[in-house]
């Protein structure tokens, strides 16, 4: 069993690694800073949990984004269900300030960007934000979809037009 | 929109992050929680690795199929024995009929019998309980013989009811108490088979052979079939 220290340490490392890009790849599904704020943290919450009971954690990316998938998945049954309740608390969202995130939206074009890609199906969706947003190679967008390079790069395009076709709508 | 400006604004997204603030007090309030151990076998952690799940649940087939497996040879009065039983029902409700199942089990019991008399360790003990085991799937046998086919009851009948003399001879027990009414049926379709089967050869049969026929024949009009079946054990079939 490794010293809680060292368990602490190595959190923190994936932590400041992937927190703003697990923030990012939730914000643009939910549209809603203290959803995404939930999310992220409860995604972070069971990355530590695995770690303090020495559970080997072999691709820390994978485990992040996948729990944070199933957690999204989660938050749209449970919207299903109580539409009232969540819409309430989006709205609540959109008023409150935080500096950068006001920046961004205070553009048009980025708010309605933003809405594009909280249309969009899940895959594209994650294959244009890892591509473009996070600049990630397309080898590890491959990777993160369980897709060939090629088969990859044809979803990204699919999932821009996607978002064109959206925006001219 | 053009292609350039939507790239450029996508990548301008980057920069979109949570407040540090929150960043940094979520990270705190994360690192403040503990999660101990549970006990070091639990079945919804097993469960919930997906590799390991196929493998614990191959493990458990395995535990659960063992005891049928080694109760295969377990005689009555043993451990195991529960499991037999059990799996016997398993088995003949997929294959047999009523009739069927309760005469196979009979068969069953008076093999296991048999070997118990073979045996020299607890043989009082067992015996014991395989007598009352037999006697128990006599009666079903007995109860079932109607729903046995019609081309398989005579042979069957009559295989059971040597078997059980011949044990009763091996061990001075009485498992087919003549007295007992239930057993009836089953003394007559016996007797009623055996007859015919002398009849059939009749020519063959000493004069001796012919009066304790005609003795049968006539204890099993009057109802008496327990003594019929005594007799007729007396003919000593020619070869």
């Amino acid at each position: 069993m490794q010293p809680k220290e060292f368990k602490e340490q190595f959190f923190s490392q994936i932590y400041d690694d992937y927190m703003d890009r697990v923030y990012r790849f939730v914000y643009f599904k939910v549209n809603s800073e203290e959803i995404a704020q939930d999310i992220t943290s409860e995604t972070f919450a069971r990355l530590w949990k695995q770690i303090s009971l020495d559970i080997d954690i072999k691709n820390p990316s994978g485990f992040l984004f996948k729990t944070a998938r199933n957690m999204l998945v989660d938050h749209y049954r449970l919207k299903e269900r109580n539409p009232a309740n969540l819409d309430t608390m989006a709205f609540m969202v959109k008023d409150e300030n935080q500096d950068i995130e006001k920046k961004v939206l205070m553009d048009e074009d980025m708010k309605k960007i933003q809405e594009a890609m909280a249309q969009l199906k899940d895959e594209y969706r994650q294959a244009v934000f890892m591509y473009y947003v996070e600049q990630e190679p397309i080898s590890e967008v491959a990777k993160s979809l369980g897709k060939s390079a090629n088969s990859a790069r044809v979803t990204i395009h699919r999932g821009m037009k996607q978002i064109k076709k959206i925006l001219e709508a | 929109m053009d292609e350039f400006t939507l790239i450029k604004k996508l990548e301008s997204f980057k920069t979109v992050k949570p407040g540090a603030d929150w960043a940094c007090s979520a990270k705190s309030r994360i690192l403040s929680q503990s999660f101990e151990k549970g006990p070091m076998f639990s079945f919804d952690l097993i469960f919930s690795q997906k590799r390991l799940a196929p493998a614990f649940a191959s493990v458990l087939l395995v535990f659960a199929v063992m005891p049928f497996v080694f109760a295969k040879d377990a005689l009555p009065g043993e451990a195991l024995y529960g499991f037999k039983k059990a799996g016997e029902t398993v088995k003949y409700a997929l294959t047999a009929s009523a009739g069927q199942k309760s005469m196979a089990q009979l068969e069953t019991r008076l093999n296991e019998l048999d070997k118990i008399t073979g045996q020299s360790q607890n043989q009082g003990k067992k015996l014991a309980a395989g007598i009352k085991e037999t006697k128990q799937a006599l009666t079903r046998a007995t109860q079932e013989l109607a729903n046995v086919p019609e081309d398989q009851k005579a042979e069957l009948v009559a295989k059971i009811v040597n078997q059980i003399a011949a044990i009763e001879k091996k061990t001075n027990a009485a498992i087919m108490d003549t007295d007992e009414e239930e057993y009836q049926e089953l003394y007559k379709f016996f007797v009623e088979n055996e007859i015919k089967e002398f009849e059939e050869r009749e020519e063959s049969l000493s004069q001796e052979q012919k009066d304790l026929l005609i003795k049968t024949k006539e204890l099993l009009e009057q109802g008496k079939y327990s003594e019929a079946m005594e007799v007729i054990y007396q003919i000593q079939p020619n070869n």
